[in-house]
């Protein structure tokens, strides 16, 4: 047998070993399959090379195993190995190399770098030094490095920053216990001290200096016996993510920030009902923010929620928050939020917040503080019932007043009547029992008309002012009302009150002609709750301004009576006085003239009797006697017509005065030494035709009579003035002197010599007497020596004194 | 030409009137018996024998109007309402020329009216138209 053939041309790596395992002798198989020289491995401890083996060599059975061969650097492979024992002091070592594994490895090793290459994570693996032994594609990309540049340089050098790594080390250092150098120990010191993965959070550098975030986990690898082989990092490029978490932060800020803002209170709860989010309106609204006994089942009581108008605590289960939890919606307004003596009405909204699948997250309440809301809403309603108590009340104003206007416009026979009829009204508008208009004079009350209900008895008589409630109104001069008296009067009680209770009242004065003649007022005994409004004062006004108005009326009328009668009465006197005084003027000239037609009776029969007997001197002087009766006649007649003129009128008619004056100058029968000039334009006019006879007859008359020409001119002048005829007789006589215009025309009033003229002495003043009688004006114009003009004036309506 | 002797009565208070008349009467001749009242009541009285006046039934009575006691006027109501006397013709004398006097003798059936003339020729003028008047008038008896 050729053993040492077979030994050297066993495929398997076979090697004779002494007992701790140096190698005496080996075969071919470990230059053919590993290519390492035989005389290389002579001497070479398989313990040192081969992980785990150690304690093979140490036995008395043989051992077998996997493990790397060799360890260390160089190419390392797989082995199956076997150690026994061959005798004292010699071992067997057995070594078979995976076949199959090395197609499969191939495969494997291809599909794994295929997979490390491609990951989409950087994969970076060292051996247990740092130094680089992959570098994978993605690696390559994110850092900008190409494998050949890196493979076989250590790491954090190149692609960490060094602050970072610095930091790393620190913190470890402190974790681990003991002090780990910045550099690669930092990186590999957990998986290498603690056996955990280093997960961490890195920034890279690129080739070109560019920096970006890596979530970095570094791994040991090891070999089947535990031993770390080196280490793995694979690095995710989360700069993508870390922008996402940015915005999600940002946008989570924002959105913290809008609900910090939002003037709504934002309360969540999380799907077991604990408080999860306040924001700062809701903990400004609840006065409280999230407490650490809140809990769905306790909001009511921690936050002091009741229902509102209510003691109770709000339902929990009915709170919309916690329907939300139940994945419902809600809405309630019925709900209060106590806060030491602060009560704050509520508006709530719940919902719940579903994940992708539906299932409840979180329940949100939306609250707002709706006091301002209900107080505006308060004051609209109360302003709106305002309005339209204003609108009732102005509608049932309206209505009063037009049953008050048609109280007053309605035909009464007495004035009684009329007042009765007002009290009566006003009880039906004002809505009370008791009604009364009574005169006031000093200190006296008489009712001039009132309302009584049966049963009560009722005041006819007079009474004093201050028996009644009268007397405010009269003090105070104004409509004076009370609801209720006997509350509302300070003052010792009321005779008034004592007497019948009244407890309502409502009372005005009543004006006549600036003075408060009485008072208009209406009571009743049950008080008046709802008090009397500025319209019901209106219309107690109005009343007690119509009963004024028609007493002032009233008072007017009897005046007027009372004025009439007494004109009427004047009037008859008047006339009575006229016919009196034209009985006493015409008896008294009468009984004048008797006596002196006795003396001319009686010296006639004298001289008829004594006849030739008597003297010259005698005859003469009967003659003046009976001239002197004559004259004395003539003042008697002058008297009376002076008295009768313009007195008693006639009628008044139209006058043609060319007419009349024809009429009077053919009565006048002037002489033929005159000659008369009448205008053309003589008027017709109004008055009693006699006095006018007797004005122009008067006045034309004594033109002639004292013209002593032997040419008379007389000329009738005449003249419309504003309202006024004007006439003037112009003579051109001897005229008269300015210092007698005036006084001619009193009674009796001559210039010339009684003996001269003959006349009654009375013409001018009756003249002047008719015309004044008339309205109008007598004068004259005149110069001593250049005749005289006679004027006067004729109104165009005459007044009539007694007619 | 009838000249008969008429009762003629004279009612007149003023002694001078009375003398005017009388004298005239006298004057002219008048065959007619002149009886003088001083006034209305006594008229009556003597008309009526009363009192111890009496006078015979006149013929024509002159009657002055301003009487006192009793007025003219009225004088002549009484006359009228006595069937005895009112068939008596009444001549209203006297110095009133008032319408309404004149107006109310006429309606009281006076006879005439004469307003007393002035002048004393005048009325004795006058009375003698009178006098020849009532010799045309037949008197009831």
């Amino acid at each position: 047998m050729d053993l040492q053939a077979f030994f050297e041309t066993s495929p398997e790596l076979l090697a004779i070993t002494d007992d701790l395992g140096r190698i005496l002798c080996v075969n071919q198989a470990w230059q053919n399959l590993l290519h390492i020289a035989p005389e290389r491995l002579v001497g070479v401890s398989i313990p040192d090379q081969l992980q785990g083996s150690t304690t093979a060599f140490n036995g008395t059975t043989s051992v077998q195993g996997r493990g790397i061969w060799p360890m260390g650097d160089g190419p390392q492979h797989w082995v199956d190995w076997t150690v026994f024992p061959i005798k004292e002091g010699q071992y067997g070592f057995t070594a078979r190399l995976m076949p199959v594994e090395t197609d499969r490895d191939t495969e494997l090793a291809q599909l794994y770098r295929a997979i490390i290459e491609h990951a989409d994570l950087s994969i970076i693996a060292t051996d247990t030094h740092g130094v680089i032994q992959t570098f994978n594609h993605t690696a390559s990309k994110l850092l900008g490095y190409l494998p050949e540049e890196v493979l076989g340089n250590r790491v954090p050098g190149i692609v960490h920053d060094w602050n970072e790594i610095v930091a790393h080390a620190e913190n470890l250092s402190q974790r681990l216990g003991k002090p780990i150098k910045p550099g690669f120990e930092a990186l590999i010191a957990l998986p290498r001290d603690l056996g955990i993965p280093d997960e961490s959070e890195w920034t890279y550098i690129r080739k070109n200096g560019d920096r970006f975030p890596v979530n970095l986990t570094v791994t040991a690898l090891k070999d089947g016996l535990g031993r770390i082989t080196g280490y793995i990092g694979v690095g995710k490029d989360i700069s993508a993510l870390k922008k996402a978490e940015e915005k999600i932060r940002a946008s989570q800020l924002q959105l913290e920030n809008f609900l910090e803002a939002l003037p709504i209170g934002v309360y969540v709860l999380d799907k077991e009902g604990r408080p999860f989010y306040a924001n700062q309106k809701s903990t400004e609204i609840l006065g409280k923010g999230i407490l650490p006994t809140a809990h769905k089942t306790s909001l009511n009581d921690v936050y002091q929620v009741y229902l509102s108008g209510t003691n109770e605590l709000y339902p929990n289960d009915d709170m919309p928050i916690v329907k939300g939890l139940k994945g419902r919606e809600s809405f309630v307004s019925d709900m209060v939020v106590r806060n030491g003596s602060k009560e704050t009405p509520l508006e709530v909204w719940g919902q719940p917040v579903l994940d992708h699948e539906g299932k409840i997250l979180y329940s949100i309440a939306a609250f707002i503080d709706v006091t301002e809301r209900l107080k505006t809403q308060k004051q609209l309603l109360e302003s709106l019932a305002k309005e339209q108590f204003l609108n009732e009340e102005l509608n049932v104003f309206s209505i009063h007043l037009k049953k008050l206007h048609a109280t007053f416009t309605q035909q009464y026979e007495t004035i009684q009547e009329q007042f009765q009829a007002i009290l009566q009204t006003g009880c039906e508008i004002l809505n009370l029992s008791f009604a009364s208009f009574g005169k006031v004079e000093g200190n006296s009350y008489t009712p001039q008309a009132t309302i009584y209900p049966e049963a009560f008895p009722a005041v006819k008589g007079e009474q004093r002012l201050q028996e009644t409630y009268c007397e405010f109104v009269v003090d105070r001069a104004k409509t004076v009302t009370y609801q209720e008296f006997g509350r509302e009067y300070s003052g010792k009680v009321h005779p008034a009150y004592l007497t019948y209770r009244i407890e309502a009242f409502i009372g005005t004065p009543v004006w006549v002609h600036g003075r408060i003649f009485g008072t208009l007022s209406f009571s009743d005994l049950r008080p008046r709750a709802e008090g009397f409004n500025r319209h019901e004062k209106e219309l107690i006004e109005l009343m007690g301004q119509a009963i004024g108005f028609a007493i002032g009326s009233e008072e007017n009328r009897q005046e007027l009576e009372a004025a009439s009668a007494d004109l009427i009465a004047s009037n008859e006197e008047l006339t009575r006085i006229n016919e009196e005084l034209d009985q006493f003027a015409y008896v008294v000239s009468h009984d004048l003239k008797a006596p002196l037609r006795a003396i001319n009776n009686i010296s006639s029969w004298l001289e008829e009797d004594l006849g030739e007997n008597l003297p010259g001197d005698s005859r003469e002087h009967l003659n003046l006697l009976r001239n002197r009766v004559g004259r004395m006649d003539s003042m008697i007649s002058g008297i009376l017509a002076y008295s009768r003129a313009g007195r008693k009128k006639g009628n008044q008619t139209t006058v043609a005065i060319a007419e009349l004056l024809d009429e009077v100058l053919d009565i006048l029968q002037i002489p033929h030494r005159f000659t008369i000039t009448i205008p053309a334009n003589l008027p017709t006019l109004l008055g009693d035709r006699t006095e006018l006879t007797q004005v122009f007859s008067n006045l034309i008359g004594n033109a002639v009579k004292y013209n002593h020409q032997a040419e008379g001119h007389i000329e009738i002048l005449y003249k419309k003035k504003a309202r006024v005829h004007r006439f003037g007789i112009k003579d051109n006589g001897p005229g008269i002197a300015p210092e007698y215009h005036d006084r001619i025309f009193g009674v009796f009033q001559r210039l010339e010599g009684r003996d001269e003229i003959e006349g009654t002495g009375v013409g001018l003043s009756i003249v002047r007497k008719i015309v004044e009688s008339n309205g109008g004006k007598a004068w004259v114009e005149s110069e001593l020596g250049h005749g005289a003009t006679f004027f006067f004036t004729w109104p165009e309506n005459a007044p009539s004194i007694t007619n | 030409m009838n000249v008969r002797s008429l009762e003629v009565l004279l009612i007149e208070d003023d002694e001078v009137d009375v003398m005017q008349v009388s004298r005239a009467f006298r004057k002219k001749e008048f065959p007619h018996r002149l009886h003088v009242a001083g006034d209305g009541f006594e008229a009556l009285e003597m008309m009526r024998n009363q009192n111890g006046k009496s006078v015979p039934k006149p013929h024509i009575i002159l009657l002055d109007l301003h009487m006192p006691r009793m007025g003219g006027l009225e004088f002549l109501r009484e006359l009228r309402k006595d069937p005895e006397l009112s068939h008596i013709s009444v001549f209203i004398m006297t110095t009133s020329v008032d319408d309404h006097d004149k107006d109310q003798a006429y309606a009281l059936n006076a006879a005439g009216y004469i307003v007393k003339p002035v002048s004393v020729e005048k009325f004795n003028a006058a009375m003698e138209k009178l006098s020849g008047f009532w010799d045309l008038i037949e008197f009831p008896e």
